[in-house]
């Protein structure tokens, strides 16, 4: 009969242990998948840098004299100076394979150069699942031989994403 | 110290190290989101500079550009010929399909007062804007006036 209780009593022991160690192991799921969560959420979230970056090249053909810039002594960022818009000076200015660009610089007359032909061949912003496409227009001084004239510059740049 | 407290002490410490855990990811997120933002917008502003600039030294027909103009209609009191001319460059050659939304105002430094604004007949809209400001300086070396320009464009 003694032997019968202890073994019952074993039994009720084990039974017990294994209830709290369940209830351990979920509680440590719980916490662990928390966890999981917590560092998985900034590693998933994206941070989307295409306008930045376009925004940036854009300030790069504006600003910089090897590209578009007027320079006499000094710099003038804004002033396009006509003799830089050519198709060789803007492509040594920008040599990027990654993004294509279209520049359509309105004056006295309409003048457009696009760069790296691989990436705007068709249609510009055809496919915007794919593709991430910026369009800006600035209002430009032109300076064409002492002469500055006013017009627009139109920047459209198109990049994988 | 007894086998249940022990359990239940486990327990405890695993759902504290959790809420650590989150409470340092919340305060790292909210903390470094407005910081990115900001450096956003302050490039985003660079590009508006350009049209400002551009405005303020173009020249009319008696070659003076509309920065002097404005100084000038500053001492007349009457700043007539600067909106009218700002109002024609804008209407020329702003960018209204994309940017439906201008604001442009003068602001005498010294005493806040407001000389005259020039701004877009639209609906306001949800456009994010962007703004920038450029200061012109007059004979007066104790005031300045300052040029205010906010362009609310639709986002790409």
């Amino acid at each position: 009969m003694q032997k019968k209780m202890d073994k019952k009593a074993q039994i009720f022991d084990l039974t017990k242990e294994w209830i709290v160690w369940i209830v351990k192991a979920i509680v440590f799921f719980v916490v662990a998948s928390t966890i999981i969560i917590i560092v998985n959420i900034p590693l998933s979230s994206e941070f989307k840098t295409d306008g930045l970056r376009h925004s940036l090249l854009r300030q790069h053909l504006i600003y910089d004299e090897n590209c578009l810039a007027y320079h006499n002594e000094r710099t003038y960022p804004g002033i396009v100076d006509i003799k830089k818009f050519t198709q060789a000076n803007l492509e040594k200015c920008f040599s990027t394979q990654n993004y294509g660009i279209q520049l359509t610089l309105s004056a006295d007359t309409l003048n457009i150069i696009k760069l790296n032909e691989k990436l705007n061949k068709f249609e510009f912003c055809f496919d915007k699942k794919n593709f991430y496409c910026s369009n800006t227009t600035y209002y430009v001084l032109v300076k064409d031989n002492n002469m500055e004239k006013q017009g627009t510059l139109n920047i459209a740049i198109l990049s994988l994403k | 110290m007894k086998k249940g407290t022990e359990e239940l002490m486990f327990v405890f410490s695993l759902i504290l190290i959790s809420l650590v855990l989150t409470l340092a990811f919340i305060t790292f997120s909210v903390a470094g989101r407005g910081k990115i933002e900001e450096k956003v917008s302050a490039i985003s502003g660079n590009e508006i500079n350009i049209n400002l600039l551009n405005y303020l030294r173009t020249k009319d027909e008696n070659n003076n550009t509309l920065s002097e103009i404005i100084v000038y209609s500053y001492y007349k009191k009457d700043y007539k010929n600067a909106v009218l001319m700002l109002e024609n460059l804008i209407k020329k050659f702003h960018d209204r399909e994309k940017c439906s939304i201008y604001y442009i105002n003068a602001v005498s430094v010294k005493n806040n007062e407001k000389l005259f604004e020039v701004t877009s007949l639209g609906k306001a809209n949800d456009a994010p804007r962007i703004s920038t400001f450029m200061l012109i300086p007059t004979f007066d070396s104790q005031d300045n006036i300052k040029i205010n320009y906010v362009e609310g464009c639709k986002n790409e």
